[in-house]
C-alpha cells in the first residue's frame, strides 16, 4: 500500500513538471518579446511578469535586470528586513554581518523562509526603497548591513578611540569592549589600518593593534 | 656614548614591517637612521647579519620583541636601496655586510679635505698614515676600517682627486 502511495506522489510530481515546463518556455518566450519590443510594454506589466517569475523560481537575471528596476517583490523584502533590524542594528553599533541577517529574518519569519539569494537582492534593493540601510562589502569579502547613520570614517574613528583609550587591542578585546562579533571587530581594526589609523604588532602571543604612532609622531 | 634608541624601539608595532604603504614608509625611515646611529656611535662598519640580529638594536629585551630574520633583511635591503649598506661576497648569500653610515664618497671628500688642509696634496701618504697617523688623530676616520678606506680612496680616483698605488699601500692626493 505505501509502495503505491510512494509512486502515486513521484507521479504527481512529474506531472508538476510537465506542467512546469511550458511555464517556463512560456515565460522566456515572453521575456524574449519584452526584449524585441522594448516600449510597447509599460512598466507595470514588467513589474507583474516579474512577480510571475519569482513565483516560479525562475532565474532569469539579464532580463530582469534590463526591464525595470529591481523587483518589488525585493522592495518589500527590503522594508521587512529594515523593520525586523532596526532595533538591533542601533543596539550593536549599526553593524551586522549578512549570516547574521540570515539568520534574524528567517528566524524571526519561522515559516516561508527567505533564501540566501533573495536576502541578498533584497539587500540590493535598500537604497531605491528609500532605506537607511545599506549593504557594504569589505576589502576581506565579509558583506555586511550598515545603517548610513553609522558610516566608515565614523567607525574608523571610534575604532581609533578605543584603541588610544586602551593603549593596545586584539581582536577579542575589541569585540568584548563593544559588544560586537569577533568578525566585526575583525574587520573594524582592519580598516582603521588601511586608513592609517592602527598599526600591527604581530607576535606569537596574538597580534594586537596600537594608534598608529609612526605617522603621528 | 649612551645607547639612547628613540621611541619607535620600546613601540612594540616597530617590530612587526607594516602592511600599510605609508606606515611602512615611516617605518622603515626610522629603522634606517637607527641603525646608522647605532653603527656610528659603535664605530661598526661591517657586520654579520645574524649576529648583528642578536644584539640589542634588534631586539628590545624590556619590551620582548625583536624583529624576525626575514623582515631584518627587508630592512637591510632598504639601506641598501639608500647606499648605506653593500654585501659582502655574494650577494645572494646575504650574510655579511659593509655598513656605509658615510658613504664610501663622503669618506673620501672628507680624507680629502682633510688632505688639502695640512698640504699633503702632490706628496704621497701611506694608507696607514691616514686612519693612525699622528696627523689623523681627532679625524672622524681615525681607525677606519681598510676596506672601506680603500673604497672611499677609490672615489676619490675617480673624481681624479688621488691615485692608489698598486699594491693598495699608499695613496697620491692630487
Amino acid at each position: 500500500l505505501r509502495d503505491t502511495e510512494i509512486s502515486k506522489a513521484f507521479q504527481d510530481l512529474e506531472k508538476l513538471m510537465e506542467m512546469a515546463k511550458p511555464m517556463v518556455s512560456l515565460a522566456k518566450s515572453i521575456s524574449s518579446k519584452i526584449r524585441d519590443r522594448q516600449g510597447e510594454v509599460s512598466d507595470d506589466e514588467t513589474v507583474q511578469f516579474k512577480s510571475y517569475l519569482l513565483s516560479l523560481g525562475i532565474s532569469d537575471p539579464v532580463t530582469r535586470d534590463t526591464h525595470g528596476t529591481g523587483q518589488s517583490y525585493y522592495r518589500e523584502l527590503a522594508k521587512e528586513i529594515f523593520w525586523i533590524l532596526d532595533q538591533p542594528l542601533q543596539e550593536s553599533g549599526g553593524m551586522m554581518t549578512l549570516t547574521d541577517v540570515f539568520c534574524r529574518v528567517n528566524r524571526a519569519r519561522g515559516l516561508e523562509l527567505l533564501s540566501p539569494e533573495d536576502l541578498l537582492n533584497a539587500c540590493k534593493a535598500l537604497p531605491e526603497a528609500g532605506l537607511p540601510l545599506r549593504l557594504y562589502t569589505f576589502d576581506t569579502g565579509v558583506s555586511v548591513l550598515q545603517l548610513t547613520s553609522h558610516t566608515q570614517e565614523a567607525l574608523i574613528l571610534k575604532t581609533k578611540e578605543a584603541l588610544e583609550q586602551s593603549g593596545s587591542l586584539t581582536v577579542e578585546e575589541l569585540s568584548k569592549a563593544s559588544g560586537i562579533s569577533v568578525i566585526l571587530a575583525k574587520e573594524r581594526l582592519l580598516s582603521a589600518e588601511r586608513s592609517g589609523a592602527a598599526c600591527r604588532d604581530d607576535t606569537v602571543e596574538a597580534l594586537r593593534f596600537y594608534p598608529n604612532k609612526f605617522l603621528t609622531c | 656614548m649612551t645607547e639612547e634608541f628613540p621611541w619607535q624601539h620600546a613601540f612594540p608595532p616597530f617590530f612587526t614591517l607594516q602592511p600599510h604603504e605609508q606606515t611602512r614608509v615611516k617605518q622603515l625611515e626610522a629603522w634606517r637612521s637607527m641603525i646608522l646611529d647605532y653603527c656610528q656611535s659603535h664605530q661598526i662598519t661591517q657586520f654579520d647579519v645574524q649576529e648583528i640580529g642578536q644584539s640589542a638594536l634588534f631586539h628590545n629585551k624590556t619590551i620582548q620583541r625583536r624583529l624576525s630574520p626575514e623582515d631584518l633583511l627587508v630592512v637591510l635591503e632598504d639601506l641598501r636601496s639608500h647606499g648605506h649598506l653593500e654585501w659582502d661576497g655574494p650577494a645572494k648569500s646575504r650574510r655579511k655586510a659593509h655598513i656605509y653610515w658615510r658613504r664610501p664618497e663622503e669618506w673620501g671628500s672628507l680624507i680629502y679635505n682633510w688632505a688639502q688642509a695640512h698640504g699633503m696634496t702632490n706628496t704621497v701618504c701611506t694608507l696607514f698614515e691616514i686612519t693612525q697617523g699622528d696627523d689623523a688623530q681627532d679625524q672622524a676616520f681615525q681607525g677606519l676600517d681598510q676596506d672601506l678606506l680603500i673604497k672611499a680612496l677609490k672615489c676619490l680616483e675617480l673624481e681624479s682627486k688621488a691615485e692608489l698605488f698598486p699594491d693598495q699601500e699608499g695613496v697620491k692626493f692630487f
